[in-house]
């Protein structure tokens, strides 16, 4: 004799008439996950798609401006260098003349400087943070005996200024009065320099 | 503590209560046919704590099989109303089910039914009246039959069988297919008592069985496999039973697996009490619906609309679901080429970045800072023009004045639109020269010397000669002189 064995029949009967509609809404449960994955998947997909984009723009960005100062860097080599050649990096101690410019000066018979007169130092501008260019204005007044000597003072100004000085202004004038000794100082002049020094934190060096 | 199910059972002899429990039934009350007050004041006594489940044991059920027209909706709910209420005289303990498969012969579009119920209702009528009295509700009414049928025929999907199974009321022997009693009787002649004395109840069982086999409308196969639930030993002539030439290779004994707690008394008298109690235990796992309910096919139908609906409506959404899943994927493929692509450029202008001598975000920062030093000395690093080389200039465009003409020299250097010099000569007036100083002839004269000198200037190179101040006192010429005058000249 065998004895029959219903596992649950009560269950079995209960799920048996409706196993269309549970399977199918186990389909539409293993749908909806699928769906919610997919969803996910694509809203991943989509972030990291924005991340990437960003990414190439950022660097399309920082190769343009790469190209651009590579572009700009042989021109500004030999510019900085001229501008090294000239003198003008160095510390700006526009307070005293170098003591060798004014010991030039004062042995120089030709021309008298009877006034010099330095402004306080203004920037000319630079990047924050970065070579700091100031100038100050040199005030010269000057004794001369010949007009021809005022050129070769200020190229000993030029050669030993520790700085770049540019010409802004001069004027010469016949004195009035004239000691008839031809030694004596005939002309006077007044000049204006600009005293430039660029404060390298770059400095010189330069590739 | 939760109380067990309270289950009743309505015979030919009367009703009784009985209590499930774990390690068996318990008989609560037994009331004989026609005691309706007797139980009506035992349910106010012990009213029950639930919804009852009751099977009925009647002999009086019938069972007819017929081919109607498939219909739907409202026109196959009447239909089937009709049919039950023509057969039948309570709807209420009848039911009409769909069969699978039709008959050969049946026409098309058609549907083969079932219908199925009490034909005469005396014997329980009275009972449901004294239950409802009493405040009683019965969740289930289900015949015996159907019992056996859907518990009693083997594993589901085992396919036609005849079962057997013994009670105080009688022997029941039911045909029984996919879990649908197709037919049934009840042997009154035989209940468990006398089934344990009188093998003659074998008879019985091959007498059905001959009867099913003429029976050509429940197309049950010849040798159909019968299920006896009781111990072949407590039955008359069970233990030879397989040596019978009728039935014997067909026989399948099924061990009743329940007690009863409260059987006494001789073997037949706890045979009926252990076939009683294996009654009760397939009712309590008998699924919902199994039993009667008004209007049998079209809840089923409904069941099967219900069903029908959700699966629909499942399906929908699965598909709907799947429709946005399959959208999500070929956006999320799509989405991956572009970044792959996008990708795939981020490293070749990576390698370009690298190649230039500018690559570096501290390199590009110093030629930054190198270009903007420059711009601030944009002026300062323009040619000048030397002092020596502007006195040069002058000695040939004023060779043509008289020695110490000049009185006066200035110059500034002028970095606008075109880099170069704006110069004032100052000339003296001759200071015995009365004739220029008092006649206007004379300053016409004066004049022609002033523009002489302006077209001298020009013709030199100067640019826009003119005069400053003119008068007896003074004499000045201003004039500009471009930077490319003296391009050739060292500073």
């Amino acid at each position: 004799m065998k004895r029959l064995l219903l596992p649950s029949p009560r269950l079995a009967g209960t799920i048996r008439p409706r196993r269309w509609a549970l399977a199918a809404a186990a389909f539409a449960a293993s749908a909806g996950a699928g769906a919610l994955w997919a969803t996910a998947q694509a809203e991943t997909s989509a972030r990291q798609l924005a991340q990437t984009r960003s990414a190439l723009a950022a660097l399309r960005a920082e190769l343009a401006e790469a190209e651009a100062l590579a572009a700009a860097l042989p021109d500004a080599l030999a510019r900085w260098r001229r501008l090294e050649q000239a003198g003008a990096f160095g510390p700006h101690s526009s307070s005293r003349w170098p003591a060798a410019l004014r010991q030039t000066l004062q042995r120089d018979i030709r021309a008298q400087v009877t006034s010099a007169h330095f402004s306080p130092p203004r920037s000319l501008g630079g990047e924050d943070e970065h070579p700091v260019v100031l100038a100050s204005t040199l005030a010269l007044e000057l004794k001369l005996v010949h007009e021809g000597h005022l050129p070769a003072l200020l190229a000993t100004i030029d050669t030993n200024a520790g700085a770049l000085v540019r010409k802004r202004r001069c004027r010469i004038e016949r004195l009035r009065e004239r000691h008839p000794d031809a030694r004596s100082a005939a002309l006077s002049a007044h000049c204006e320099l600009d005293w430039i020094t660029v404060d390298a934190g770059l400095g010189g060096s330069t590739r | 503590m939760k109380r067990p199910p309270v289950l009743l059972k309505v015979d030919e002899i009367g009703l009784e209560l009985f209590e499930l429990h774990p390690h068996g039934v318990r008989t609560l009350a037994s009331f004989a046919r026609g005691e309706t007050a007797a139980l009506t004041g035992w349910l106010h006594e012990h009213p029950p704590a639930a919804a009852l489940r009751a099977v009925v044991e009647l002999g009086a059920e019938a069972f007819e099989l017929e081919e109607l027209p498939r219909v739907r909706g409202a026109d196959r709910r009447a239909l089937l109303a009709r049919r039950l209420a023509a057969s039948f005289p309570d709807p209420g303990f009848a039911s009409a089910k769909v069969l699978a498969g039709s008959a050969p012969s049946a026409p098309a579009h058609s549907e083969h039914l079932l219908f199925c119920g009490l034909s005469e209702t005396s014997a329980i009528e009275p009972w449901m009246e004294a239950l409802r009295a009493a405040g009683a509700r019965v969740s289930e009414t289900v015949p015996a039959s159907s019992l056996a049928a859907h518990l009693g025929a083997g594993a589901p999907g085992s396919g036609a069988a005849l079962v057997v199974h013994f009670s105080r009321a009688g022997m029941r022997l039911t045909a029984a297919r996919g879990g649908q009693a197709l037919f049934s009787r009840l042997a009154a002649g035989f209940p468990a008592a006398v089934a344990a004395a009188d093998a003659r109840w074998i008879d019985e069982v091959a007498l059905t069985l001959d009867y099913l086999a003429g029976v050509a409308t429940l197309a049950l196969p010849a040798t159909l496999p019968v299920f006896i639930h009781a111990d072949a030993d407590r039955l008359a002539g069970g233990d030879a039973l397989h040596a019978d030439a009728r039935v014997g290779d067909r026989i399948e004994f099924v061990a009743l697996p329940t007690a009863h707690a409260s059987a006494q008394g001789d073997p037949p008298a706890r045979f009926t009490a252990a076939a009683d109690a294996a009654l009760l235990h397939w009712l309590a796992a008998a699924p919902p619906g199994l039993g009667w309910t008004a209007g049998g096919a079209d809840r089923a139908g409904r069941r099967r609309r219900t069903t029908f609906a959700f699966s629909a409506a499942a399906l929908a959404l699965a598909l709907a679901a799947s429709a946005s899943a399959a959208l999500d994927w070929t956006q999320a493929r799509a989405h991956e080429r572009e970044r792959r692509q996008l990708h795939t450029q981020h490293e070749q202008l990576r390698r370009q970045l690298a190649a230039l001598a500018t690559a570096s975000a501290d390199e590009r920062k110093r030629v930054r800072q190198m270009l903007a030093t420059l711009a601030a000395l944009a002026d300062a690093q323009l040619p000048e023009i030397s002092t020596a080389a502007l006195f040069r200039w002058l000695a040939d465009a004023l060779a043509a004045l008289p020695p110490n003409s000049l009185h006066s020299l200035e110059w500034q250097w002028q970095a606008a639109s075109e880099p170069g010099l704006a110069v004032e000569i100052g000339l003296a007036t001759p200071a015995d020269d009365a004739l220029a100083a008092r006649s206007a002839p004379v300053h016409g004269v004066g004049r022609l010397r002033r523009d002489a000198l302006i077209e001298q200037l020009r013709a030199h190179g100067a640019v826009a000669p003119r005069t400053v101040e003119a008068s007896a006192a003074a004499l000045r010429i201003g004039f500009e002189l471009p930077l490319a005058l003296f391009a050739g000249d060292p500073r």
